[in-house]
């Protein structure tokens, strides 16, 4: 499904993130490595495949939608706890093997993480096309169109008067900003409640769906 | 007996019951044991005074100061409810202040600050009063085993509370550490009358032990009157909760005949809706009425068990709540409103009144539908022929050992031969398996061989022993002790900071800033929610405001209550309250036919809506729900059109556009017996519910960090729900135990599993009678009327209730 941010068209992809057609360049959000090493080192027996998992699911990305360069909208790591040898060597391995630039706007978890020196750009936002990429939405200009991620976002779902859903998805915030879903499968959501002339995109099993949204 | 305390019984005039002297002299003997006897008749002393002579005998009454450090901890008292400590602790002082005696009587439980907390660590006191979380957490400190090196008895208060629930295992694990600690300890519980007293005593012992053990019951039988209040008009088609308050001024004049009142509900929302109604009734009582339940602020909660104590309140609306323990003399008069679901609930709250020997309790019962009017009677039935309730008792949690054991090795490194051999020897874990033991281990060392748990580490070996270092993991376990699970809970708060109480988030999230609400008796209107507190204060004009709802889950009819139900539905007796239904029962038969425990009535009918079928096996809300899955599931495979099915207490409904019949061989292999578990999990989307089990088993076995509002910041990056957890652990290594747990606990504890077969295996013996039928009759109405509740907003529902009530009733004339 294509979008249209300002004058840019932004392709909301079933994976989780976003691709600027225009420019080739892959936008991701909250991908949290090293969540489930957080609780490992802290004493919680969480078992380890996340790391991995996402990594691959990054690389399949970037070569399905031939992506010529990667922004993380912020909290590419969880902790300092969870920056262990196996997750930081990880994902040196997989920057090095990367062949395109990887850009990272620095969320909230990524400053208190102390990330070391790693093979990608560090910025606190990035403009691409005409687009300005930041961590917090709170953080892009109001009156240009922009991408954030921060929020997880998701929508509940009322279908019975006992019984909701609730949708993990795009927040398009009117007029011309996009609030990303989490990347990561192993993060919370925060339930979102819409203001007149937002739209909800949700992804559920790979498909993405508008969903009609209830206003306050 | 010791002189002194003889001559203390003596003075205060007060005749020993025989259970008492049995008691005392079974401990002088050296045994464990359990007692039951009715409340109010002394069953403290009776356990108190055995151990308390004892040291007596050892040292005099004369105590000196340093005497007094050296005997250490010789009684722990373990209570299941911290809001009874105070009281007992008064009880048990008694004595110890009447006789002058150097001997330090105190309580530890989660409400204790952390200043007397760390006092009493460091001096512990003679006896003890506990709680079974409080006293887990006291095997953490290493320096405890020698704290309690001269403990002589353990006495557990109101066993029954604790027995077939994770805490009762949690206590059983902590029994068994103190008995390894100190094999000659005696172990003495008490505990209501339960329908399987000889099973209940079990975790109680070492397993394997038969010496040493005596159960002592008081022959003695609390007088008590259980009442019903009729209503003076009867609806033929009873409806849940369609009475609803409207017997509220009925209510208030028995209110007005007694001087004290408790007035139970069932539900924290029924508690707030009856507290208006009567203050609506009665405003002149403002301040002699008040408001009692779980969600409450416990500074709120204090007062109202003060004020009770001291006779200043005429009348408390409360839920379970006020079920416990607490003596409180004035209160003369028990109201349940609803029914109690149980023989033992309600014996137990009847008893809240005449708390005294040789004092009556009365209850008076009023119904929030006619067919609880059976309910009452059965209840009043079994009570008489004393057929109380059985508890179950759990099969090894592996959650409740996983934390015991990491508690254990906090306290004292072990190695884990030595382990083991320590948990063999407590009865819930006696035929623990290679595989399972092994688990545990692994669970808190490794995480497990086939999985990848890098970096993890809770416990370690070190020179042979499993032991935790890390301090943090310390912390945090500390923090983690328990098997009380709760849904994280919203603070409500006026501006001026004064706690009124806990909601659930789901209700707080729907209402806006302005909007006002029902809480702890008063009319609330929200300020401001954030984060997890909710800022209010009192409303000011009066509009309509919503009473929250909590997530408590409805009870279901206990399955002994239920067959009493379903005897007294067949055989009408004389009974006031049967007398009052017989209107209804007459259109029940005239129209179908009555149900029955021999056989099983199932009744199809045909209304605008399509098919319906109403089965009537009596086994209580639970067992219904899954059988109803099940039959809708094997009934319907082979259709297309979809089923709604509804459930209560008596029996469960199907409803389809067509296809439904009463075809017998179709219904006999519906309730076959034959692949039940699978068919079981095809249709009740286990699953699903096994992922909302696994937040208490994740919880316990400590990979959930409770959330403390404001506090422990650090453990942010620990947040986590239990759905993400359950979907991390089916990825990454499906064969986690906890897993399997979680769909077992499901399995036995929401579809009650070994019930639900019996209820099948009792259906395949009874014959079938089939009813056609012409119109919706008394006993299918309230199935019929959930389903509708179900489906349509509030407003409407009722309409269409009230019409179609109205048509029926029309049709029954």
């Amino acid at each position: 499904m294509t979008i249209n941010l300002g004058k840019t068209p932004v392709t909301l992809l079933p994976e989780f993130g976003v691709l600027l057609p225009n420019s080739k360049t892959l936008v991701l959000a909250d991908i949290h490595l090293g969540k489930s090493a957080t609780f490992r080192t802290r004493g919680l027996p969480v078992p380890e495949g996340d790391t991995a998992e996402d990594l691959e699911r990054i690389s399949a990305m970037i070569q399905r939608y031939s992506a010529k360069q990667l922004v993380i909208a912020g909290d590419m790591v969880h902790a300092s706890d969870g920056l262990t040898e196996y997750t930081l060597s990880s994902l040196r391995a997989w920057l090095s093997e990367s062949s395109i630039p990887v850009i990272l706007t620095e969320g909230n978890h990524d400053r208190k993480s102390f990330l070391p020196e790693l093979k990608l750009e560090r910025v606190k936002s990035f403009l691409v096309e005409e687009l300005r990429i930041a961590h917090e939405p709170k953080d892009l200009p109001k009156e240009s169109p922009g991408i954030a991620g921060h929020i997880h976002p998701s929508y509940r779902l009322k279908d019975t008067a006992r019984s909701s859903m609730t949708l993990k998805g795009y927040h398009l915030c009117y007029p011309h900003h996009l609030v990303l879903p989490a990347f990561s499968h192993f993060t919370g959501t925060h339930s979102i409640t819409p203001a007149r002339g937002d739209r909800f995109i949700s992804v559920t099993d790979s498909q993405l769906h508008e969903i009609p949204l209830r206003f306050a | 007996m010791h002189k002194s305390l003889s001559d203390w019984i003596k003075k205060k005039k007060w005749k020993p019951f025989q259970f008492q002297k049995d008691t005392w002299q079974s401990f002088r003997e050296g045994n464990s044991g359990v007692l039951h006897a009715p409340t109010g008749f002394g069953k403290t002393l009776a356990v108190y005074l055995g151990p308390l002579s004892e040291t007596l005998d050892e040292h005099g009454t004369e105590i000196s100061d340093k005497e007094s450090k050296a005997l250490g901890c010789q009684i722990i008292w373990l209570t299941p409810l911290r809001a009874l400590a105070n009281d007992t602790l008064n009880a048990l002082q008694e004595p110890v202040k009447c006789l002058g005696l150097n001997l330090n009587v105190d309580a530890r439980t989660g409400d204790t600050s952390s200043y007397r907390k760390a006092k009493l660590r460091e001096q512990f006191p003679y006896c003890l009063v506990t709680t079974p979380e409080s006293l887990s957490l006291l095997l953490t400190y290493p320096d405890t085993k020698e704290k309690l090196a001269n403990l002589k008895c353990v006495i557990i208060d109101e066993w029954h509370e604790l027995i077939g629930n994770k805490r009762g295992v949690q206590t059983e694990l902590v029994l068994t550490r103190l008995r390894h600690w100190n094999p000659s300890m005696r172990t003495w519980a008490l505990s209501a009358t339960l329908g399987n007293i000889d099973e209940a005593i079990l975790p109680l012992k070492p397993s394997g032990s038969e010496e040493g053990f005596e159960t002592i019951t008081a022959d003695l039988k609390k007088k008590m009157v259980i009442n019903t209040l009729i209503p003076k008009r009867m609806e033929s088609f009873p409806w849940s909760g369609h009475i609803g308050t409207r017997l509220a001024a009925d209510v208030c004049r028995l209110l007005e005949k007694k001087r004290t009142t408790l007035l139970f509900t069932n539900t924290r929302a029924q508690t707030e809706i009856w507290y208006q109604e009567i203050l609506k009734r009665k405003p002149d009582w403002a301040d002699l009425i008040a408001i009692h339940h779980g969600s409450l602020s416990k500074q709120d909660r204090a007062e109202v068990e003060q004020k009770l104590k001291q006779g200043k309140v005429r009348c408390v609306v409360c839920t379970s709540s006020l079920d416990l323990g607490i003596d409180f003399s004035p209160v003369d008069q028990v109201v349940q409103i609803g029914s109690p679901k149980g023989i033992a609930r309600l014996i137990q709250r009847a008893g809240r009144s005449g708390h005294r020997p040789g004092q009556t309790s009365r209850i008076t019962c009023v119904p929030t539908n006619a067919l609880e009017l059976i309910e009452f009677a059965a209840a009043r039935d079994s009570w008489e022929k004393s057929e109380i309730e059985s508890r179950q008792l759990l099969e090894k949690p592996l959650d409740v050992l996983v934390q015991h054991l990491v508690t254990l090795v906090i306290g004292e490194p072990m190695s884990v031969a030595k382990l083991k051999k320590e948990i063999l020897t407590s009865y819930t874990y006696r035929n623990i398996k290679v595989k399972e033991w092994k688990w545990a281990i692994d669970f808190i060392t490794n995480g497990g061989a086939l999985a990848a748990y890098p970096q993890y580490e809770k416990a370690k070996i070190e020179k042979g022993k499993l032991t935790v270092t890390d301090k943090r993991i310390i912390q945090l376990h500390r923090m983690n002790i328990g098997t009380i699970t709760s849904d994280s809970a919203i603070l409500i708060k006026y501006a001026n900071g004064h706690t009124l109480g806990t909601i659930e988030e789901n209700f707080i999230t729907k209402l806006k800033p302005g909007k006002q609400f029902v809480f702890a008796g008063k009319r609330l209107e929200l300020v401001r929610f954030y984060k997890l507190t909710a800022t209010v204060k009192n409303a000011t004009k009066k509009m309509k405001g919503d009473v929250p709802s909590w997530n408590g889950g409805r009870m279901p009819l206990s399955s002994e209550l239920a067959t009493a139900v379903a005897g007294k539905i067949h055989t009408p007796d004389e009974s006031r309250e049967m007398k009052a239904v017989m209107p209804i029962l007459n259109i029940q038969s005239k129209w179908s036919a009555l149900p029955s425990i021999d056989t099983l009535l199932i009744e199809h009918t045909r209304s605008r809506e399509g098919e319906h079928m109403f089965f009537y096996p009596f086994a209580g809300r639970l067992v219904h729900e899954g059988l109803a899955a099940l039959v809708a599931y094997r009934m319907t495979r082979d259709m297309s059109d979809s089923v709604h099915v509804t459930q209560n207490d008596y029996g469960f409904s199907l409803t389809a556009r067509s296809g439904l019949n009463l075809n017998e061989d179709l219904i006999r292999a519906c309730f076959s017996t034959k692949n039940l578990i699978d068919d079981l999990q095809k249709c009740m989307n286990t699953a699903e519910l096994a992922r909302r089990q696994f937040r208490e088993v994740a919880r316990v076995a400590g990979l959930i960090v409770p959330q403390l509002p404001g506090k422990h910041r650090k453990s942010r990056d620990l947040q986590v729900s239990a759905k993400l957890l359950y979907e991390v652990f089916q990825r990454y290594d499906s064969d986690n135990l906890l897993i399997k747990q979680a769909s077992d606990e499901i399995l036995t504890k929401q579809l009650e599993i070994n019930r639900l077969k019996k209820t099948l295996d009792e259906i395949s013996k009874k014959p079938l009678e089939l009813k056609e039928t012409e119109r919706l009759t008394p006993m299918a109405f309230p199935l019929w009327a959930d389903r509708l509740s179900a489906y349509l907003p509030a407003g409407d529902a009722v309409t269409r209730l009230e019409k179609m009530l109205a048509r029926l009733q029309k049709e029954s004339q």
